[in-house]
């Protein structure tokens, strides 16, 4: 069995684009869709700049992160290393396109045309049935080309040959010999993904007058090198997702606020029965959140009739493990409900523990769910977990303290603010410490920092989360220790502790950036390494 | 274990060879054809040139073809009114109304004066067809009136080319080059031509490690690759190559001394005057020999070593060789003076010449096939970028004496003659003539060193004023307008345009629309692009993917490349030359000795056994059938030509080569003739007193017999105009009709700056002026708006806008994106190229934040 690689070669590259449009006409992919493309990346002060041209596409990792956060299996890698989706089974999540460092995949929303008024012939001929709504696609090494006995469309026909393909594994291969050239490069090898493309850096061309040993040296020692440019503002070569919206947002914010009211109704009703039955409504309350949320992730699948293929991959994804935590939570927490009205709490005994844990388990897996989607920095720190749990019992605490049905009583509610009181002060403590670890973390996740510390989301933390939902719950909780607490008041810091921690799930999901460049052996795409002719 | 398809009948369903139109290069592609649709284009692995490599423009042609938005069928206008925006209000007719239409109006005109059309053809494939109808018609504004090679081209080369080379271009001979000096040319990366067949070529030389230096005002692709990036001021590299003259003649005396005294007419006896030395009673010019002492005729069979150096007396005069002069003239232009016009220091000037030289290998000479050449792998090539500007043709003629001062013209590693523009032959061209004085003449139709220079001029574009030039078409539009200001007798009344948008193209759109409105203007086309909206028939044209030829513009190589329909045409639309020959038909000159037929026979070099009769109406097939049985033979016509795809080879080393002592021929170094042309011109002038009509002087100091550096006036406007702005072409987008197309657009708006101006920081920061902000670039004739993207690759007085954008055809892919460059460029005499007629494309313009 052959295991398939790309070697590209930096020197060679022109950036012509002719992969790019080749790749287009093989595969006949919607307009914003390009499996593989070329980047322009410059580097210096005039008019020592050096400029290059660096084709990017799906790396076909030996151990792709896409695939292990598929929650369907329609993400596989096959065993001659070719990493592909499976149409028929992705269900549109988008987990794999986050979870992907090379931002290889595209999620296709929309299946625009290229020209607005009508398809052309060639869409007709070639498009309807080669791409589906709603799902993801990307790179396939043109596996149809392959199975046919022939090159990838890019390799085919770059002018330069700046792409070789073949069997890495075939001693014999012309790309397994370059792969082991002394200008071969992983590309970022940080991830740790072991990608199946490799780039050759381009040889280092001095300044050196031809035929001049002496300058040629001097060159080489660095004398006539040019002064290294000042890096890049921070942020400027780091992109933000746009795969996971509000919808989402909300739907880890209702998922976790409802999980933690119903862990609180459980565990206050554990110690005190006057409990179980005054804050019953807003445990329903938030029994129904999740429902709710349930819904809207169900919208945000590009394909929702498949939601069940979800559970298929609990061993490696979160998402199907998500699934099956939610989707057991909400068939439980129906019959619950159910319960409470049929026989008014007799049964509670019944199915409240294994809720209990459940909602434990949704409190806790949005967040690790996150950590999961390695390509964002600012979600995979401990910081973004613990917050994510904590604000989650804030928002819980706030959906009890909202009390709809007026059924609390006043010790019952002030108790509530001040519990709610100091799940806002460790709240606020762990932002503080999310920040402060993004800010000392790299490129990626201090843009992302700086994004909601000063940049477009500084009103989403400013004003919604720290203002709004984590202010108002410290007020009420420092009302409520040192004298009554009017009701109002109450139930004002409760919806506020819920619309701050959904403000919150939205800032972190738009805040967090990826790289956008490659790096090559942690040295940034410009250390091309010095090999000789 | 993987390998390319070897054979078009390798592959499911239907591959049909056939030639890319997508820009100037025609490359050889295969198209697939799955149930009457056209579903990918790839290169053609079978031909030598592009070894089954196409570019990305080459990939993007199905989306021409099924384009919704081309003309299908033809359309004569109804609203009288013409301006910009106003519907022309088009009513589809069929084909014989509109040929009946047209055709009545041209025979009319013809009958009155044929001179009162004007054509502006540029159907690149097949120039030479669309020539031929213009002499059939007998007008003098033909073939290049409004659009032509001076907006499109680099006129200067074509005219220097032919004189040194016997071909319209130039180029390196990358598989031996050790060191490419490349100014203002993307050759191999970009723009230039054969994209293809050099991109593969330059990236092995490179490996090899070939020294790539890229003198351009912009990092161009090119200029990323290369070894080193030498930014220049717009339009002064003729200052940088007289100071690297300068260093190789006077400060180092090292150049190829034995090439110049046998290959060139460096040795040539000049006077006090510079002028020749001519024996008494041949009129041939002398030189000196010094084995014997006394002065000898260039091709005196007993000259043994021509004098470069020295004063002599020859029958009383005091003469020295045309080379001593040479190097007095360079003397006036050293590094140190080239460099403040350059922006280049003047060591690195020194430098660069002298790297060149050294990797020239002088003196050295290698064997290839049993065959001694000389061995020169070091060449300097130009194009568009250095001589599209006033100076253009004075700047390549340093350029081709730089490469034959080092000796490396058409000498192995060196710059060599194109395969010839072999359109018209099928076969290698006859290449160069003995022509006056021991030098070659070029055999180029319709391009002559002496043709007659009278006044008033004839022609619109004011042809005359430019007698070496091949066209000054941009020149066309104002004069329309204004006739008998410049004297001109003919009152021009239609224009017949094929395959060009001189609204984009040419310069100053509000002028060329504003001739338009004047005109019946019938237009040759696929689009309803910013021209087509002011003609009054528009005349569709099937896409190239519909279409048959035969055509060689490659570099390299012998033979005739095909092309033909992969798909019947999808709307009512018909081949190019089909159409000129119905219209030539009811114009009257389609038959007899002088119609279109016989014209051919002659242009295409018909065999006898294979001309076409002057009696009878051919198809367009029909003639391609001809011609390739003329070539080829019999069994080898054009059926066979579609199975094969092309009759093509490279060409042998020693159809490459000039081999020693070349037919006896020598090159110029020591251009007289220009000066000779000069003072017929002005002579001409002089007599007709017709500058009096003119209003002004025609300067006629650019022919001269030794470059010196002349500004172009750009160099000189000043005031708010404090920038240059420069036109690149890319590898996405070369001409107009690439900016309609999806596939292209998105990669030019998504993946490059392509579609905005790019900008020094420094001089942004100057005017306030940030990343990502609305500018308006604005010339002393124009103004665009655009978005500003800031690169340290750009000179820092310099602004640069891409190809041609700024649409505003209805077009949802191309309107309204990007900026049009040549909006800005003045069509103006002030900005043409004295000798090669050639448009200044770089316009002074000063940006302003919006």
């Amino acid at each position: 069995m052959p295991r398939y690689g790309m070697v590209i070669d930096l020197d060679r590259c022109i950036g012509c684009h002719a992969c790019t449009v080749a790749c287009r006409a093989e595969h006949a992919t919607p307009p914003g869709v390009r499996f593989t493309k070329v980047v322009q990346v410059d580097e210096g002060l005039y008019p020592h700049v050096r400029r290059s041209f660096i084709p990017r596409g799906c790396m076909h990792c030996a151990e792709p992160p896409c695939v292990d956060v598929c929650p369907t299996g329609a993400s596989y890698k096959r065993a001659d290393g070719v990493v592909l989706v499976s149409p028929k089974r992705c269900i549109g999540c988008k987990a794999c396109v986050l979870a992907c460092p090379y931002e290889a995949r595209f999620f296709l929303d929309d299946l625009p045309t290229y020209f607005p008024s009508a398809l052309t012939l060639y869409e007709r001929s070639r498009s309807v049935s080669a791409h589906v709504r709603g799902t993801v696609e990307k790179c396939t090494f043109c596996i149809d080309r392959l199975d046919a006995g022939l090159q990838p469309a890019c390799v085919e026909t770059c002018p330069t040959k700046a792409r070789t393909f073949g069997d890495l594994d075939d001693p014999e291969s012309e790309v397994a010999r370059l792969a082991q050239d002394r200008r071969a490069a992983q590309p970022s090898p940080e991830w740790a993904t072991r990608p199946s493309v490799f780039y050759l850096l381009p040889y280092v061309r001095g300044h050196e007058p031809a035929g001049d040993p002496a300058a040629a040296a001097q060159a080489a020692a660095g004398a006539d090198a040019p002064a290294a440019a000042p890096r890049h503002e921070v942020g400027a070569f780091t992109s933000a997702q746009s795969a996971w919206g509000w919808r989402v947002a909300l739907y880890l914010g209702l998922s976790s606020a409802g999980a933690a009211a119903f862990l609180f109704w459980q565990l206050g009703a554990l110690a005190r029965p006057a409990w179980a039955a005054a804050a019953r409504p807003g445990a329903a309350l938030g029994i129904a959140l999740v429902l709710v949320g349930a819904l809207l992730i169900l919208a945000d699948l590009g394909r929702p009739e498949r939601f069940y293929l979800a559970v298929l991959r609990p061993r490696t994804s979160w998402e199907s493990r998500g699934t099956l935590i939610v989707g057991a939570f909400g068939v439980l927490g129906l019959l619950h409900v159910a319960s409470w009205l049929v026989a008014g709490g007799g049964w509670d005994g019944l199915l409240a523990a294994p809720l209990a844990l459940l909602a434990l388990a949704i409190l806790v897996y949005g967040g690790l769910l996150l950590r999961s989607l390695r390509a964002f920095a600012l979600w995979t720190a401990s910081w973004q977990v613990g917050l994510y749990v904590v604000s989650g019992l804030l928002a819980g605490g706030g959906v009890l303290a909202l009390d709809a049905a007026g059924s609390l009583s006043a010790a019952q509610a002030r108790a509530l603010a001040q519990g709610g009181g100091l799940l806002a002060a460790l709240a606020a403590l762990l932002l503080a410490g999310l920040l402060a670890w993004a800010h000392g973390h790299g490129t990626t996740s201090r843009a992302a920092a700086q994004e909601l510390l000063a940049g477009p989301l500084a009103g989403h933390l400013w004003v919604g989360v720290v203002g709004i939902g984590l202010a108002l719950p410290l007020l009420a909780g420092v009302v409520a220790a040192l004298g009554p607490l009017p009701p109002l008041l109450g139930r004002l810091a409760g919806a506020a502790a819920l619309a701050g921690v959904l403000i919150l799930r939205f800032a972190i999901l738009a805040a967090a950036r990826r790289p956008t460049e490659l790096t090559f052996r942690g040295l940034g795409p410009w250390a091309a390494a010095a090999a000789g002719r | 274990m993987l390998q390319s398809p070897t054979s078009s009948r390798d592959r499911a369903d239907r591959w049909v060879r056939t030639h890319c139109q997508m820009c100037y290069s025609q490359c050889a592609i295969q198209v697939h054809v799955r149930d009457g649709v056209a579903v990918k284009i790839e290169g053609d692995p079978t031909n030598p040139l592009t070894r089954g490599r196409i570019c990305a423009r080459g990939q993007a042609g199905l989306m021409k073809l099924y384009d919704p938005y081309r003309v299908k069928a033809p359309l004569v206008r109804t609203n009288p009114r013409k301006g910009r925006g106003v519907d022309p209000g088009w009513r589809q007719i069929t084909w014989d109304e509109a040929l009946d239409l047209v055709g009545r109006k041209l025979a009319a005109i013809r009958q009155d004066n044929p001179h009162k059309l004007l054509c502006g053809f540029w159907p690149y494939e097949k120039f030479i067809l669309a020539f031929a109808w213009c002499l059939a018609y007998g007008t003098d504004n033909g073939q290049f009136t409004f659009t032509g090679v001076s907006s499109h081209c680099a006129n200067p080369i074509h005219l220097i080319g032919n004189i040194t080379h016997g071909s319209q271009a130039d180029y390196p001979d990358l598989d031996h080059c050790r060191y490419l000096l490349v100014l203002g040319s993307g050759i191999g990366a970009t723009g230039f031509n054969n994209l293809v067949f050099f991109a593969q070529r330059l990236a092995d030389a490179r490996e090899r490690g070939m020294r790539l230096v890229v003198v351009d005002p912009r990092l161009s692709p090119l200029a990323a690759k290369a070894d080193e990036w030498v930014p220049i001021v717009p339009g002064t590299d003729l200052a940088l190559l007289l100071a690297m003259l300068h260093v190789l003649v006077n400060e180092e005396g090292r150049y190829d001394a034995e090439f110049l005294r046998r290959s060139t007419n460096a040795p040539y006896l000049v006077d006090g005057d510079g002028r020749l030395v001519r024996d008494a009673d041949t009129g041939e010019p002398l030189v000196w020999d010094e084995a014997s002492a006394q002065a000898r005729q260039h091709d005196d069979a007993d000259l043994v070593h021509p004098a470069l150096d020295g004063a002599y007396e020859v029958e009383g005069r005091a003469c020295r060789p045309a080379f001593a002069l040479l190097r007095e003239r360079f003397a006036a232009h050293p590094p140190e003076v080239a460099a403040p016009i350059t922006g280049i220091p003047a060591e690195t000037i020194r430098r660069l010449a002298r790297e060149f030289r050294q990797a020239a290998q002088i003196g050295a000479v290698v064997q290839i096939d049993g065959e001694r050449y000389p061995y020169r792998p070091a060449s300097a090539i130009s194009y568009r970028g250095m001589q599209s500007h006033t100076n253009g043709t004075l700047a390549t003629m340093a350029l081709e004496m730089l490469n034959a001062i080092v000796g490396s013209l058409d000498a192995v590693g060196g710059t060599l003659a194109r395969s010839g523009d072999e359109r018209r032959y099928g076969c290698p061209p006859p290449r160069l003539a003995p022509g006056k004085d021991g030098l070659p003449v070029a055999r180029i139709p319709g391009f002559t060193l002496s043709a007659d220079i009278s006044f008033p001029p004839r022609t619109v574009t004011l042809k005359e004023l430019f007698p070496l030039s091949i066209d000054s078409g941009h020149l066309a539009p104002p004069i329309v307008l204004e006739p008998q200001r410049y004297g001109l007798a003919v009152q021009p009344e239609a224009l017949l345009l094929y395959h060009t948008n001189p609204v984009m193209s040419a310069g100053e759109p509000a002028v060329v629309m504003r001739a338009m409105e004047r005109l019946f203007v019938v237009d040759i086309t696929l689009y309803l692009d910013e021209t087509a909206e002011f003609a009054d028939v528009i005349l569709p044209e099937s896409s190239y993917l519909e279409r048959y030829n035969l055509v060689n513009l490659e570099s390299d190589a012998v033979g005739l490349q095909a092309a033909q329909p992969v798909v019947e045409p999808l709307h009512d639309t018909r081949e190019g030359i089909d159409i000129l020959v119905d219209l030539a038909e009811r114009s009257g000159c389609l038959y007899g000795p002088g119609g279109y037929n016989a014209l051919l026979n002659g242009l295409l070099q018909l065999c006898p056994e294979h001309k076409l009769s002057t009696e009878r109406r051919y198809t367009w097939v029909e003639m391609l059938d001809t011609w390739a049985r003329c070539r080829f033979g019999d069994d080898r016509g054009l059926a066979w030509l579609r199975e094969h795809g092309h009759h093509m080879r490279q060409r042998t080393p020693a159809e490459r080569y000039r081999p020693p002592r070349w037919g006896g021929l020598r090159v110029p170094v020591y251009y007289d003739f220009f000066r000779d042309v000069g003072e017929r011109l002005r002579a001409a002038l002089d007599q007709s007193r017709y500058e009096d009509v003119l209003g002004f002087r025609w300067d006629t100091a650019d022919y001269v017999a030794v470059p010196s550096w002349r500004p172009s006036p750009i160099h000189a406007e000043s005031g708010p105009y404090d920038l240059y702005c420069i036109n690149y072409k890319t590898a996405t987008t070369t001409s107009a009709d690439g900016v309609v197309n999806p596939w292209l657009m998105e990669v030019n708006a998504e993946d490059t700056p392509y579609l905005e101006v790019e900008m020094h920081p420094a001089a942004a920061r100057a005017r306030g002026i940030r990343e990502g902000d609305r500018v308006r670039v604005e010339s002393r004739v124009g103004a665009v708006e655009g978005r500003v993207r800031l690169t340290e690759g750009i000179q820092p007085q310099t602004v640069g806008i891409a190809a041609v954008f700024g649409r505003w055809m209805q077009h949802p892919v191309a309107a309204g994106r990007g900026s049009h460059h040549n909006a800005l460029l003045p069509l103006s005499i002030d900005h043409t190229d004295k000798i090669s007629g050639n448009i200044e494309a770089c316009a002074r313009v000063r940006v302003t934040r919006l």
